[in-house]
């Protein structure tokens, strides 16, 4: 935290260190960005390019109480919503690149463990996609994104009560809705 | 992507982009902070003159008031002080979560310091000798609405009238506003203390007729509700305060 903040100040009086924060940040952010909207990867790049030069221009109120990483995903998070109004409907997919990932989502339907990972991931990314954006993003946040409440709270600007219901709801609306997709054929 | 952080650099050069300057933002989160405390104090505002009002109020009539008791509150709380209470509260609101750690707060907790913050400015508003002023200027300029003619109903036990006779200190005579005089039995009747009886007085009464321009009061009370908020912010004061922070050279001795 301490070293972001020094980032920050020496971005603050050369412009040329700020692709050091650029560098840190780009791959987590982007594959942040493809787990929680419907987005190609170069869709993808273009709205990160954005989020890095709003936060350039918003550095001076980075606030050195957060975390720099809560306040870079907090824009990133509001560039995501601000686009996808902009957007119109299309069939959404997200993407999810580990089987990992799918296992850990898809851990309280009893799958199991010898389950094709390929199947479960492909399974987990079309429930994914029925649940709405803010339960997809919360628990991208929190179990893809391995943030704290706390985190998540600074990221979304919620109270951290909220954020403890909403993750609970995302992973009770997962879960009907796997077991509405009938997840046994994936299996 | 190689290539990001050298795209965006040659973005921020071309396009000669810089960070906003620290002050913008201060004066943004300080206009921010400064609304919401402005918006609060409104809200206390509103807040000490319901409550004013509502000490103010007749409550030893409360349920004999012409309409029911709900007649009584309708006509006690006004619904200015109302609005303006929810609508200062909601700016309040929105001005706080505004701020920056605004979003730590629940709605609940955040309504409820709100609340809070209104009542604690709301009393020391009353606290202070401000309230009566005010109240004093906005009587004489915006009188409290008074409906004689619900308190000319000597069936359904109210009475109004002027006192033109008074008999052993038991009996009144009162011309009433039809233009009827009624004989007002008045020993066993609850008088404030600061009312005095007297020929000429126009005073409401409560109790039941009991024959043809003959009634029975159990209470007379003055013309117009009392306005004594000094009196009453001293009581109330001695009460919330122990040992009475007030000060006793504002409140006259009634």
């Amino acid at each position: 935290m301490e070293e972001d903040a020094q980032l920050v100040i020496l971005a603050l009086a050369d412009s040329q260190n700020y692709a050091k924060i650029v560098e840190k940040y780009e791959k987590p952010l982007l594959h942040y960005l493809l787990r929680i909207s419907n987005i190609t990867r170069e869709e993808g790049e273009d709205l990160l390019q954005n989020i890095f030069l709003k936060a350039y221009q918003n550095l001076n109120d980075f606030d050195q109480s957060l975390k720099f990483s809560s306040w870079i995903y907090r824009i990133a998070h509001n560039e995501v919503i601000s686009a996808w109004r902009k957007r119109s409907a299309r069939a959404e997919e997200v993407n999810l690149e580990t089987a990992e990932v799918a296992q850990i989502l898809a851990s309280p339907l009893d799958i199991p463990r010898q389950t094709d990972q390929k199947f479960l991931a492909k399974f987990v990314r079309e429930i994914l996609a029925k649940i709405s954006q803010k339960y997809r993003e919360v628990l991208v946040l929190r179990f893809l994104e391995n943030k704290d409440y706390a985190e998540i709270s600074d990221i979304l600007q919620k109270p951290m009560g909220s954020v403890a219901t909403l993750v609970h709801r995302a992973k009770h609306t997962f879960e009907l809705a796997a077991r509405e997709a009938n997840f046994q054929k994936f299996i | 992507m190689p290539n990001l952080s050298k795209k965006i650099l040659a973005k921020i050069k071309s396009e000669k982009i810089s960070p906003r300057e620290k002050w913008i933002f201060l004066v943004k989160n300080y206009g921010i902070w400064i609304l919401a405390v402005l918006a609060i104090v409104l809200a206390g505002i509103f807040l000490g003159n319901l409550i004013a009002d509502l000490l103010l109020a007749e409550w030893r009539i409360f349920q004999r008031f012409p309409g029911g008791g709900v007649r009584f509150l309708a006509s006690t709380i006004s619904i200015f002080w109302l609005v303006g209470i929810l609508a200062a509260g909601a700016l309040a609101f929105l001005f706080l979560r505004k701020t920056r750690r605004g979003y730590r707060l629940g709605g609940l907790a955040l309504s409820g310091v709100i609340f809070v913050a209104s009542l604690v400015g709301g009393i020391s508003l009353l606290s202070s000798s401000l309230p009566g002023k005010f109240l004093e200027f906005r009587d004489q300029h915006f009188p409290p609405k008074f409906e004689s003619q619900k308190w000319q109903n000597p069936a359904a036990g109210f009475l109004f009238g002027k006192i033109i006779a008074i008999h052993e200190n038991s009996i009144l005579l009162l011309d009433s506003l039809d233009g009827s005089t009624w004989e007002v039995e008045f020993a066993a009747a609850e008088i404030p203390d600061f009312l005095e009886l007297k020929i000429g007085e126009k005073v409401r009464a409560i109790g039941e007729k009991i024959a043809t321009e003959k009634f029975r009061a159990e209470f007379i009370l003055p013309e117009k509700p009392p306005r004594e908020f000094e009196r009453v912010r001293k009581n109330l004061m001695k009460e919330i305060l122990p040992g009475g922070r007030i000060n006793s050279r504002s409140a006259p001795q009634i």
